[in-house]
């Protein structure tokens, strides 16, 4: 006799009206643990995968061709049917870390946002150097690479001048090129979290030099500072923050879209990549001994820079809860340049909330694609 | 349940993270590690000193040997591919008919187009080809589209 019939209770008719409550009861009990045995085996499959590197969230995956080179420098132009935005765009990447941060993972990607806005979006990647790159100076990427790489994008781009944008490092390589180089076609300049008063920077970032770390001793043998160092002088900026990082990952293991996510930002943030020697003892001697830009001492191959040479169109955005590059190290940058037409933009992001997650799709980058819309001529036929 | 572990967490990243910043930002930290930098560097070039002593004792390369080579070998191609950029600088300067462009770099600073000319182009690529042994292909800037 099969179970249910011995614990139904029939109606005074003796018809098996009613709900099976017993079933309903049971399935009740059982529920929770239904749903603990789910996400269970969703967080043990997660961490299989994570662990395994099974099924990692991929990045940087706006179509795009690589269209010139030099050494380990290449400029990639993005695949765009029709862009209506001129002049095209430059993005100028940082020297210490991978710029698939501004092409993070469809949907979430400055780039992607920016070939859909009409932009024709050029990205000077540096590439990882080596003993090659050792000797490399700020002479290498402000007078012989950018220069380069920006007449290519305004060949390709109809010789209608090229908007550059740097960020961070990449800002600060910008805004020495823009200045040694003011009869170049840059038609506008944009830096995005650039460092200006080096006085005013963290200590990890500032603590090589005079009275601290020797520049020397941090060098590895193929002549540059090691991607491990670089990595740890950001993890100094902020302690916890590793720790942190995994506890977000244990709290939401269970959740995939969290999972894609994480492991997208964590393999930007674990992959910085080595800087090269030379720049590095530059950078000290220039910038955090010197403050060059406060000090308005730059010198660039031998002759003396003003920022007052750069005359187009500035724009210096400003991220508020910045730990990196902390507002009051940028804040003025606007007033330094010699254009008429400049503009600080603050927003409140952090230095990577500027271009990845909501608050950069909600406000940050349509408020910095607005302003180099201003700045361009839009062909709506051609949308 | 689940959320508890996180809460303590929290409450205790509040309680420790400023004063770890505020450590780790100290002039006392910045002397530690700069010391502890001198240190390593000290303790590795030891290393490596001894090291290669007891390998060349061997008739055996050692890294140090390694890096060396592979430092020239950056410097040459360093110094080779100023030398092409100064070739194309010249290139670039001389009337058109004289010398045309032979990649991008030499175009461009030159203010011309690569497109316009490709008939020359193709000639002046052809040429180096057959002048330039095989070991000086790569050209200082690439034109890769």
């Amino acid at each position: 006799m099969p179970a249910t019939t011995m614990i139904r209770p029939k109606s005074a008719s003796g018809a098996n009206d009613e709900p099976p409550k017993c079933d309903t009861q049971m399935s009740d009990l059982f529920a929770p643990f239904a749903d603990m045995w789910e996400t269970g085996m969703r967080r043990w499959w997660n961490l299989t995968r994570h662990v395994m590197g099974i099924d990692r969230a991929p990045v940087g995956q706006t179509p795009r061709d690589a269209v010139w080179s030099n050494g380990k420098a290449v400029l990639y132009r993005y695949r765009s049917e029709s862009p209506t935005v001129r002049p095209p765009l430059l993005l100028v990447m940082s020297l210490v870390s991978r710029s698939f941060i501004l092409d993070l993972q469809p949907g979430n990607s400055f780039i992607e946002r920016l070939v859909a806005e009409g932009f024709d979006v050029f990205l000077l990647d540096w590439g990882v150097p080596d003993e090659e790159e050792a000797n490399n100076t700020l002479e290498t990427y402000c007078d012989e690479l950018l220069p380069q790489a920006v007449a290519k994008v305004n060949q390709m781009g109809g010789e209608n001048g090229v908007t550059v944008f740097g960020y961070c490092y990449g800002g600060l390589l910008s805004l020495l090129y823009a200045a040694g180089h003011p009869d170049d076609p840059v038609r506008n300049l944009v830096v995005m979290a650039t460092p200006m008063d080096f006085t005013k920077m963290p200590a990890a970032m500032t603590g090589v030099g005079e009275g601290g770390i020797d520049p020397a001793h941090l060098m590895d043998h193929t002549g540059n500072v090691p991607a491990e160092a670089v990595r740890a002088s950001f993890t100094l900026l902020t302690p916890t923050s590793d720790l942190s990082t995994v506890m977000d990952f244990w709290e939401h293991l269970d959740d995939d879209k969290f999972l894609s996510s994480y492991q997208a930002m964590t393999s930007w943030t674990r992959s910085h990549i080595p800087f090269p020697g030379a720049t590095m003892i530059q950078t000290v001697e220039m910038f955090n001994e010197g403050n060059g830009f406060v000090t308005g001492d730059l010198m660039l191959g031998g002759r003396k820079l003003d920022l007052a040479d750069i005359t187009v169109p500035f724009l210096n955005v400003i991220a508020e809860r910045d730990h990196i590059v902390p507002p009051e190290s940028t804040y003025g940058l606007d007033e330094m340049v010699g254009a008429d037409d400049a503009t600080e933009m603050r927003l409140p992001a952090g230095h990577v909330g500027l271009i990845v997650g909501n608050g950069a799709r909600k406000r940050s980058i349509p408020s910095m694609i607005g302003w180099m819309v201003e700045h361009s001529d839009v062909d709506a036929s051609r949308g | 349940m689940a959320k508890q572990w996180r809460e303590i967490y929290d409450e205790w990243e509040k309680a420790v993270a400023p004063g770890l910043q505020q450590f780790t930002a100290s002039d006392s930290f910045r002397d530690f590690m700069a010391a502890s930098a001198k240190i390593t560097s000290a303790l590795t070039a030891e290393f490596e000193r001894a090291s290669r002593r007891w390998l060349h004792f061997w008739n055996l390369p050692a890294a140090t040997d390694v890096r060396k080579l592979r430092q020239q070998v950056a410097a040459v191609d360093r110094e080779l591919k100023g030398l092409k950029n100064l070739v194309f600088d010249v290139v670039a300067a001389a009337p058109d008919d004289v010398a045309p462009a032979t990649n991008g770099k030499a175009a461009s600073a030159a203010g011309t187009s690569t497109e316009s000319k490709p008939a020359a182009k193709k000639t002046a690529a052809k040429k180096a080809t057959a002048k330039k042994p095989a070991s000086q292909e790569p050209a200082a800037a690439v034109e890769v589209s």
